[in-house]
């Protein structure tokens, strides 16, 4: 008897779990499909209550017009651009300095490190004013110097790639290196030929948060653009925003939305565990 | 080798290959004009560009058309980097002038025989002057008076004279419109709510229309703005009853989800107010539509909108700049402003003449209703437009809600505008 | 032997230089010298062209007698603390469900919950400005299917603030329930078949366990969403430009709307001074309640 109603009790307890959870994860997911299906409507269908999940017929064209109104291709290949850009230099420049933290001494290794982390208390948000001034004085403005330089150095947010790739470096065990140090190897020799290969996941990480970063970015680009030309995606879409627009044109807005956000689910998708692993790693650790 | 080194080692190599290949491109020899507007704007201006290059096939423009016009002219100007040519509303022409940061386009006007300062309306070149030199800062280059939109049909159903042929009765004071807009708002399907208003409007950005009609006179000066009176009141209440207590315009909850241009494109409202360059957009719409003056009260009033063509003090090309400024502003470039229903051309012989009164003739509407002589005095400005106008409008917020009355409010903002005025 | 690690030494100066060396100067060209400039500007009135004003305090002064900067911090700090208060035990919850041994789909389920934290917050911005609108929005409707009343979430002075934190909490509790779940996963087993022997109750165990085992993820999680809710600007910029009245006017729109709206460069420099130093100081003040209240284990 008590046997019988230890189970029942832990039937309806999983029973309750699996409920809570598949409730979660319809409310995450229902926006992107409320994006998708309006985005695939006409005007009329997109006023009427109560709402209509399938478009009949899926207007298609809606993102014919989006092209027609706005130049999203251009907004893509400054995203594109910039996005790899930054990846590049991120990939570069954080490995170099993940590995001189982590495993080269130096004088002045864990003040300049310290510095370094600290910057992470510094959004890009306070320093909105100056940035503009500084990207004035170099002329930079409204080019993708501005766009991609600072980043690619790891100013705003690359001192958490550091970190992350400076923890990984940190977990090898020093055997690894002691016997190419007696051979006379050089520390770069060493960071190529014995580290990079190994530290293969905690790269993808890197790349892949680095591309998160960039992709998404919009207060960054905000404020160093000004001109259509030079917009990345994040702003391009704004152009569809009702109010300065004149019009509210909800099917097409979100249209632009759904083809901003998919390359990141995209690669989102195929690079999950990766991702998943590097937060792990950034947020746990030490 | 693995596929990670190779990864950098291509990297390193396309940034390199890369990064000065992309400052090239950033480097453009043509100067830049600055708009605000839509796209369907944008695909005019390009209309009046290439007539432009007809004239002028050395001078390639490039159109910036941001979609947060001010913050982004303010910041390419910081910059250093301003658009060759730009838009100026009146309002904001002081502020960047005082700023210095407009090029003083009177030697070009000297230079140029057949400027003909006085083919333009009167008032619109003197507000784009400096008011001591008297010095010409931007040339105006489209004007706009508010008129009533209205849907024929719905009209014809209800068995209304038309808006024009009330204002010739004499029977077109604001509370003349609220009876006309009740015998309009209908509730099509009885289910107890509105299907079709009678009027829709941007009342919170665009209450500007009204207080004049009141008999408030509520700029007084470039420092003395005065919106604590009854006569401002009346004018804000009754605006903000037509949704609340008539239920006759679709109010702010409605207007965040269809726009007022759109409550009435849809055929969902049958009154519409706003300046002539909607008519670019409407003239597309699939049915029958007029113009109409704006409704009066203790004043024959109607906001005018004034915008012009500004040169970039640091402009590189200030010859050629001056050049499309000239052409846009001249006879040839206000037709085809006319043409485009786009505003109303600031030149007087193009506004009175068939290039603008029988503009669009398809639509068959009444263009000269935009020329009615109905503004009173001239144009107004007053210094910080920008915070004193965030000021009022975020007072007046509560009074479109319903949560306090225009009276209440009044005295607030009042106090808020003058903390503003006081700054120096 | 002795010799080639005494060389290695100095070669690791050497190297250990030039690899810090462009991260360094994009650390002190790109963050340090804006910081710096920043602070002086914030000493001047600048209309962002022509000469510089010295202005000694006054930029200072004037912050904290301006009522719509403090509401402005008012409205940032309301913001943060609605996401401390409910998306974090959200997050934990979420991180608890999912770490049940009995469920299957773990990974598919992590993996749906993290996607909105992966997209671009100017769309989605755009997309919960339509979930949220009042008439025709999906939040709203499935609020009537419970019978619950129509909220006029982003026209509302006090409902857009909470619009705000809603769609903030939809977009990224799944980045905190990744880093709850590792730590929970990291809590060794022992601890809870001990305690389920001695009888304890799942409240019981959640508490003297979880809760104290779990407390560096925990204090790394509330840092980190405290830094990032304090900057919040894009949903204010996109889906209520700051208003009502107000209700959503944070402190980097107010700063953003000084400096690129208003001219007033100097004022909204001393502003962002102000951001920083709360950043900073908050930062250092969880340090020091880390010592006292984290539990390693």
């Amino acid at each position: 008897m008590p046997k019988g109603s230890y189970e029942a009790k832990r039937a309806f307890l999983v029973t309750i779990t699996y409920a809570l959870i598949i409730f979660f994860a319809i409310s995450m997911v229902m926006p992107f499909l409320w994006m998708v299906s309006t985005s695939l409507k006409d005007i009329n269908q997109v006023f009427t209550m109560p709402p209509q999940w399938i478009p009949r017929p899926p207007r298609w064209e809606n993102y014919l017009q989006i092209f027609e109104l706005m130049d999203f291709g251009r907004y893509w290949l400054n995203t594109i651009i910039v996005t790899f850009g930054r990846m590049a230099g991120q990939f570069i420049f954080c490995t170099l300095a993940a590995y001189a933290f982590a495993r080269l001494s130096f004088p002045g290794r864990n003040l300049l490190f310290f510095l370094l982390l600290s910057s992470l208390m510094v959004p890009f948000e306070t320093l909105m004013v100056p940035t503009f001034v500084l990207m004035k004085e170099l002329g930079w403005i409204n080019t993708y110097w501005a766009l991609i330089v600072p980043h690619g150095l790891g100013a705003f947010g690359g001192a958490f790639l550091v970190f992350l790739l400076r923890q990984f470096f940190l977990t090898i065990p020093k055997e690894f290196e002691e016997s190419a140090i007696i051979d006379g190897a050089s520390p770069f020799r060493i960071f190529w030929s014995i580290m990079l290969p190994l530290a293969k996941p905690a790269l993808a990480a890197l790349l892949i948060f680095s591309f998160r970063g960039a992709w998404n970015d919009f207060t960054y680009p905000l404020i160093v653009t000004n001109t259509d030309n030079m917009k990345v995606l994040s702003l391009g879409i704004l152009g569809f925003k009702g109010l300065r627009a004149g019009m509210t044109q909800w099917h097409l807005m979100m249209g632009a939305a759904t083809l901003s956000i998919l390359p990141m689910i995209l690669v989102f998708l195929v690079a999950q565990k990766y991702f998943i692993e590097g937060i792990t790693v950034g947020g746990l650790k030490e | 080798m693995d596929w990670f080194r190779k990864l950098i080692v291509g990297t390193i190599l396309a940034t390199m290959v890369l990064l000065p290949g992309l400052t090239l491109y950033g480097e453009q020899v043509t100067i830049s004009l600055m708009m605000w507007g839509g796209a369907v704007e944008e695909q005019e201006v390009r209309g009046y560009l290439a007539a432009f290059n007809e004239v002028y096939p050395d001078i390639q423009v490039e159109i910036i058309r941001p979609a947060d016009y001010w913050p982004k002219l303010m910041s390419m100007i910081a910059a250093g980097t301003p658009p060759d040519v730009f838009y100026m509303g009146f309002p904001e022409f002081v502020t960047y002038h005082e700023l210095g940061a407009l090029l003083d386009l009177q030697p070009f006007v000297d230079a140029t025989p057949d400027f003909n300062a006085i083919d333009f309306f009167p008032g619109t070149l003197d507000a784009f002057r400096d008011r001591e030199t008297g010095h010409l800062y931007g040339v105006p280059k489209d004007w706009s008076t508010y008129v009533v939109y209205y849907n024929v049909a719905m009209f014809e159903e209800a068995g209304l004279p038309t808006p024009n042929e009330l204002f010739g009765y004499g029977q077109w004071s604001w509370y003349d419109f609220l009876e006309v807009a009740k015998a309009l708002t209908q509730d099509t399907d009885g289910d107890g709510q509105v299907d079709v208003y009678g009027f829709a409007y941007n009342f919170p950005g665009r209450w500007k229309l009204l207080p004049p009609a009141f008999g408030a006179d509520w700029v007084q000066a470039p420092d003395k703005v005065v919106v604590d009176t009854p006569e401002f009141a009346e004018a804000i209440q009754f605006l903000a009853d037509l949704a609340l207590v008539h239920g006759v315009m679709p109010g702010v909850t409605e207007l965040a989800e269809m726009s007022a241009p759109d409550w009435f494109a849809n055929q969902k409202a049958a009154m519409f107010i706003v300046g002539r360059w909607m008519t670019m957009k409407f003239k597309t719409l699939p049915f029958e539509w007029d113009i109409a003056p704006v409704p009066y009260y203790r004043d024959l009033y109607t906001w005018v909108d004034l915008v012009a063509y500004c040169v970039a003090r640091d402009s590189q090309n200030p010859e050629a700049a001056w050049n499309l400024v000239n052409f846009l502003t001249g006879p040839q470039g206000q037709e085809l402003v006319a043409q485009a229903g786009h505003a109303i051309p600031t030149r007087m012989s193009v506004a009175h003449s068939p290039a603008f009164i029988e503009a669009l003739p398809e639509l068959g509407i009444h263009n000269s209703v935009h020329l009615l002589p109905i503004t009173t005095g001239p144009i107004t400005v007053f210094n910080h437009w920008g915070e004193v106008w965030t000021a009022i409008n975020r007072g007046l917020e509560p009074v479109w809600t319903g949560e306090k009355t225009a009276a209440e409010v009044l005295p607030e903002i009042q106090a808020e505008i003058d903390r503003i005025l006081a700054e120096d | 032997m002795f010799g080639k690690l005494g060389r290695y030494k100095y070669k690791q100066w050497f190297w250990g230089y030039l690899f810090v060396l462009p991260v360094m100067a994009g650390f002190f060209l790109f963050m340090i010298y804006p910081m710096i400039s920043g602070i002086a500007l914030s000493f001047y009135k600048w209309p962002g062209i022509g000469p510089k004003e010295w202005a000694g305090v006054a930029n200072y002064l004037k912050m904290f007698n301006d009522a719509h900067f403090l509401r402005a911090v008012g409205n940032t700090v309301y913001y943060t603390l609605g996401i401390l208060v409910l998306g974090i035990p959200l997050a934990l919850f979420w991180a608890i469900l999912l770490n049940q041994k009995f469920l299957k789909g773990r990974n598919f389920f992590r993996l749906i919950y993290f996607l909105p934290t992966v997209t671009m917050m100017a769309a989605v911005s755009m997309v919960w400005k339509w979930l949220l609108s009042p008439n025709y929005g999906l939040v709203n409707y499935f609020l009537g299917l419970v019978g619950l009343p129509k909220v006029n979430w982003l026209l509302d002075p006090k409902w857009a603030m909470p619009g705000l934190i809603l769609m903030s909490i939809w977009k990224g509790t799944g980045f905190n329930m990744v880093i709850f779940l590792a730590g929970l996963q990291g809590i060794p087993k022992t601890y809870y078949e001990a305690a389920e022997i001695d009888g304890a109750t799942a409240w019981h165990r959640f508490r003297y366990i979880t809760l104290p085992l779990l407390s560096p993820t925990t204090f790394f999680v509330v840092i980190t969403t405290m830094i990032t809710s304090f900057q919040i600007f894009q949903q204010a910029y996109i889906l209520t430009e700051g208003g009502p009245r107000e209700a959503t006017t944070t402190i980097v729109f107010y700063i953003y709307k000084n400096a690129f709206e208003w001219f007033k460069m100097g004022y909204s420099c001393a502003q962002s001074v102000f951001l920083l130093l709360i950043l900073i100081l908050a930062t250092l003040i969880q340090w020091r309640i880390q010592r006292r209240w984290v539990h390693y284990a």
